[in-house]
């Protein structure tokens, strides 16, 4: 293809106009620069009510069973789902909860969650409590190809759809998932505490048709996928629902504040937070980009604002 | 993880995503080049993956059978699963002229798995919202808003849950005439000469479009988020993390 020309944003029929390239270079500056600023905090009161469900979901499912974690997400998606999974993640380690992860959408899906793991167990060990363990707390049973039949299968029983899966034991052996602490004694979707879908495409859809009914379904979308999402959760199919980087904040806000007794919908109970205020892991990612998710929203504002008044000045101009 | 190779890894990845970026400026020859590498690199792991992760557990074991760990007989193997094979090849006769419509047997048994799933599915995805749809439109207290529901539990939370207050009873009211004139917009789309009906058609092509522009607002933000992301990932994780060590 042959190199084209920088393209230029009009502004009105006849008015100036503003490189393409110049407004780029705006929008990185403004975004990029609030990252330096570690201290810059933007107040946060979260309102949407399913955040509040997803946490007093999470922080009431029994912890005697595992739960099964889809992870549907890649790099492509990071700046949405990687700071979902660091939550989800943070409070099923923070509450004991064995999990079983797996994927139908990518298989570059587990290996992109197995990282984000590894590194919360870094960041646990610093700060003095026991690294999540692979095998004894959590097993990879990895990607499957028919996300339709994969979701079938674990409607109808969990060990048939996860059989003949192997992951690593301590010892560095692979063995059977179901011979693992985390799977031993799981037979079907009533034998877990919950599914949990982290997704970036449109796997919900998948498990609400055919297993959302037979356990307690919670997801954790992109922001693009929200409001397709939201019919679900007003109609209880899905029990919790997180809705790209604004809902990551607000979830980051309710692991310090908790919710009082009434603020959920769904546990009529107080829910306490798991971290104090002074923990730097209470400023997770949500909040880390949440200085820079104002500055472009007012930089855009702004631009429709000047756009806009330039298109009427011209079109005057035109008039006269 | 050596400092050094890191610097290494990140620096490849800051490369290949101003790379992709240089495309805002405009077309060029290092964002195709980083853009087909990217395609490879996926596809490539994605073959690799199809074996290691989908066919070697779900098919090849339960075929061949496994051993314990002793060298033993453990789980038999089913020669059955065989079969597969050769069936799922004939789909790559679609490229036959001769031979094509053998491409159909697999996609047929593929359609057939698929469309005996499909009343099921439909009706555990949109009947509960059928239910839902069906909301009260007439308060039953003659208060406007819920009250604080804060620290309130057992019966009297109940009790608020089960009242129509009328702040409510005005978000079910839009809620069931957006329903029902979006239904009317979707059902009745020839020239209708009834008024009533074409203000109602019209009404909910309107929120409808409301609807969407509240969509587009989710798109926008999301891709605010990417870029703040990679720029996280260039400035903070790359440049003072990596190379600074700070």
């Amino acid at each position: 293809m042959a190199d084209a020309e920088p393209q230029v944003v009009s502004t009105g029929r006849k008015g100036p106009a503003i490189p393409r390239p110049l407004l780029y270079l705006l929008l990185i500056l403004a975004t990029a620069t609030p990252l330096f600023f570690d201290n810059i905090s933007i107040p946060d009161q979260p309102a949407d009510p399913a955040v509040f469900d997803m946490y007093a979901m999470l922080m009431t499912i029994p912890t005697d069973r595992p739960v099964l974690v889809s992870s549907e997400w890649t790099n492509g998606t990071r700046a949405e789902s990687r700071g979902a999974f660091e939550a989800l993640m943070r409070i099923l380690m923070h509450r004991n909860i064995k999990f079983v992860l797996f994927s139908i959408a990518d298989a570059q899906a587990p290996p992109v969650a197995v990282e984000v793991i590894r590194d919360l167990n870094e960041e646990r060990k610093k700060h003095g409590e026991r690294p999540y363990e692979r095998w004894n707390d959590w097993v990879d049973v990895g990607y499957y190809a028919n996300g339709e039949g994969t979701a079938e299968a674990l409607a109808v029983s969990v060990q048939k759809a996860f059989s003949g899966k192997q992951d690593m034991n301590p010892q560095g052996e692979s063995e059977d998932v179901f011979d693992s602490p985390v799977l031993k004694g799981v037979s079907t979707l009533k034998d877990v505490s919950a599914f949990i879908n982290v997704t970036a495409s449109a796997t919900d859809i998948v498990y609400i048709q055919r297993l959302a009914s037979k356990t307690t379904f919670l997801e954790f979308c992109t922001g693009v996928m929200g409001p397709e999402a939201i019919p679900y959760y007003s109609s209880g199919q899905t029990k919790g629902l997180a809705k790209g980087l604004r809902s990551v904040i607000d979830l980051e806000t309710l692991m310090v504040t908790g919710i009082p007794a009434g603020g959920s919908s769904r546990v009529p109970a107080a829910v306490p937070g798991i971290l104090p205020a002074s923990d730097p892991r209470s400023k997770g990612r949500g909040n880390h980009y949440n200085a820079s998710l104002h500055v472009a929203i007012v930089l855009m504002i702004l631009m429709i604002v000047i756009g806009n008044v330039e298109m009427y000045r011209a079109k005057r101009g035109a008039a006269s | 993880m050596n400092p050094n190779y890191l610097v290494f890894r990140d620096g490849c990845i800051v490369l290949a995503t101003l790379g992709l970026y240089s495309v805002l400026y405009r077309e060029n020859k290092v964002f195709r080049f980083f853009e087909h590498m990217f395609l490879g690199l996926a596809v490539g792991w994605a073959v690799v993956a199809m074996w290691t992760e989908v066919l070697f557990s779900t098919w090849w074991v339960k075929m061949i059978g496994t051993a314990d760990k002793l060298g033993h007989h453990g789980q038999p193997g089913y020669w059955a699963w065989a079969t597969l094979l050769p069936i799922s090849f004939l789909g790559y006769l679609v490229f036959s002229k001769k031979y094509n419509w053998m491409s159909r047997i697999p996609i047929g048994i593929i359609l057939g798995l698929w469309a005996g799933q499909q009343v099921q599915v439909w009706f555990t995805q949109y009947g509960p919202q059928f239910a839902d749809s069906m909301r009260p439109i007439w308060p039953n207290t003659h208060e406007f808003t819920r009250p604080d529901v804060t620290g309130i539990s057992g019966p009297a939370l109940a009790s608020i849950k089960d009242t129509v207050y009328g702040s409510q009873a005005i978000d079910n009211v839009i809620y069931v005439v957006t329903l029902l004139c979006v239904m009317s917009y979707f059902l009745f789309s020839f020239d209708v000469k009834q008024k009533l009906l074409a203000r109602t058609q019209t009404t909910g092509r309107w929120l409808l479009m409301i609807g969407f522009g509240a969509i587009f607002g989710s798109t926008v933000m999301m891709r605010f988020s990417l870029l703040i992301d990679r720029m996280s990932f260039i400035f903070i994780e790359f440049v003072k993390h990596d190379v600074l060590r700070r």
